[in-house]
């Protein structure tokens, strides 16, 4: 066995060149491409890397925004319970006030009406006895009708104090003038049978005129120069409804 | 075809007072052959890889993931030459089924050129990542006395990587030539057929123990 140190040095040689050549056609070019494509890999890994992250936050941002927004809309649904119980409360509250009040004022309307009807009724009946008194006193003779209501004039005035009766006669012309106004027209002897009877209380300088009015029912009307005097159912009726309708306002 | 003594060189010609040798010559064919190829191959390569480009990636990338294996980190820098050594031994293992030729690893002065490049890197990528004194004080652990030891083994592993490379390769086509002396011509096939799995395997144990011995270069703290 023999040992060649040419072809141990050109076998080293050729193998380190073939190192370098083979470095540079193969190993450099193959790996220059795959980097590329790893570059390009951990690229788009790292590209899928941050997209998952920007989806991963979107997701946490979403959830969060959700989370909110369910907050919120469970605090807008309780205000708007309490707002809504509130106006339900007011609004019963108001309805029980407008039923009270369209109660209150049905019953003032009802009872309103019922005191017109009152009114009315009564004053029906006013005239209907103002009628049938009228009815009746015409059965009564003349004479007769008027006599009673001149002894009620005589007891007035004899039962008036003289000053107050003096001062019946004194007017603004100071005339002692006084009309009689009766019911029905006086025949000329119970004129002068009335005319004798009022001078005895009065005074003879007294003028007495007579007339009549039929509105006045029964009595006369004395109008004095300062005052008028009823003796007359009509002052009698009047008083009675105007009694009537106060005591109605009263109740 | 061995036409003299397995054991010495076959002298072609002269360069000068150069004598060139067969296994010398085949080497040059080997290395117009590979880079011619790889160029070949490689002057194609874009983005989308091909089927012929997603092969020749497979191999690379399977080779330095090999590496990564031995060497750790240091895989990528050791590429042009652990990967060309495999591609080199595998091929000019190979080269021993092609009439008349005889593959240079059944030579021993390449076989001892290939040990002598993988010594001469230990010590470099040795010394390149630890430094020089670093790289020195290694051989001193994990005991001064394992010093002679340690030295001896850098001398032996190399002898061993030499002569295991020499020896399988030159035994394999010894045991073709006579096989087909003896035999007849068909015969040997399947011995070829076996010849050519067995250099493969010679190319990987090789390479793997080159990447074994400059990865524990390197990474010597780790390991001790």
């Amino acid at each position: 066995m023999s040992f060649d140190w040419w072809t141990f040095g050109l076998q080293t040689v050729n193998f380190v060149i073939l190192v370098w050549l083979l470095h540079r056609f193969l190993y450099k070019p193959v790996l220059r491409f795959v980097d590329a494509r790893r570059a390009d890999i951990d690229k788009e890994h790292a590209e899928a890397k941050r997209i998952q992250q920007e989806a991963q936050s979107e997701l946490k941002r979403i959830h969060t925004a959700r989370s909110e927004t369910e907050a919120e809309r469970e605090a807008v649904l309780a205000a708007a319970r309490t707002e809504a119980e509130i106006q339900a409360a007011a609004r019963l509250a108001q309805a029980e006030n407008d039923a009270e009040e369209l109660e209150t004022q049905a019953r003032k309307s009802l009872q309103a009406e019922r005191d017109a009807a009152a009114g009315e009724t009564r004053k029906i009946a006013l005239d209907l006895g103002m009628d049938v008194a009228r009815r009746l006193l015409q059965e009564v003779p003349a004479d007769l009708r008027m006599a009673t209501w001149l002894d009620r004039i005589e007891n007035h005035m004899n039962a008036l104090e003289p000053g107050k009766r003096d001062a019946l006669l004194v007017g603004p012309a100071s005339t002692g003038r006084l009309r009689v106004i009766g019911a029905i027209p006086l025949p000329k002897a119970s004129m002068e049978r009335w005319r004798e009877r009022l001078i005895a209380i009065l005074g003879d300088d007294l003028e007495i005129e007579f007339a009549h009015d039929p509105d006045l029912i029964a009595g006369v009307e004395l109008h004095f120069p300062g005052a008028i005097l009823h003796f007359s159912w009509r002052g009698t009726l009047n008083a009675m409804r105007v009694e009537m309708t106060a005591d109605a306002d009263a109740r | 075809m061995m036409d003299a003594s397995p054991l010495t060189s076959t002298i072609l010609f002269h360069i000068g007072p150069i004598p060139i040798s067969q296994a010398v010559v085949t080497t040059w064919g080997l290395m117009l052959v590979l880079p011619l190829g790889s160029w070949l191959l490689t002057r194609g390569l874009g983005r989308e890889p091909g089927r012929l480009q997603a092969v020749l990636e497979t191999v690379v990338v399977g080779i330095l993931e090999q590496i990564s294996e031995v060497a750790g980190k240091s895989a990528r820098s050791l590429l042009p030459l652990l990967a060309t050594l495999f591609l080199f031994i595998a091929t000019a293992n190979s080269t021993s089924i092609l009439p008349g030729m005889e593959a240079p690893t059944a030579r021993i002065e390449t076989a001892a050129a290939l040990a002598a490049v993988v010594f001469v890197s230990v010590h470099f990528y040795g010394i390149r990542a630890r430094g020089l004194l670093g790289y020195l004080a290694g051989f001193a652990k994990p005991k001064l006395i394992m010093l002679p030891l340690n030295l001896l083994s850098e001398f032996t592993r190399t002898l061993s990587l030499t002569v295991r490379l020499f020896g399988n390769v030159m035994s394999g086509e010894f045991m073709i030539a006579l096989v087909l002396a003896l035999a007849g011509l068909f015969v040997p096939i399947p011995l070829m057929a076996l010849e050519l799995l067995l250099g493969l395997v010679q190319a990987y144990i090789f390479t793997v123990l080159a990447g074994v011995f400059i990865g524990a270069a390197i990474n010597a703290q780790q390991q001790t």
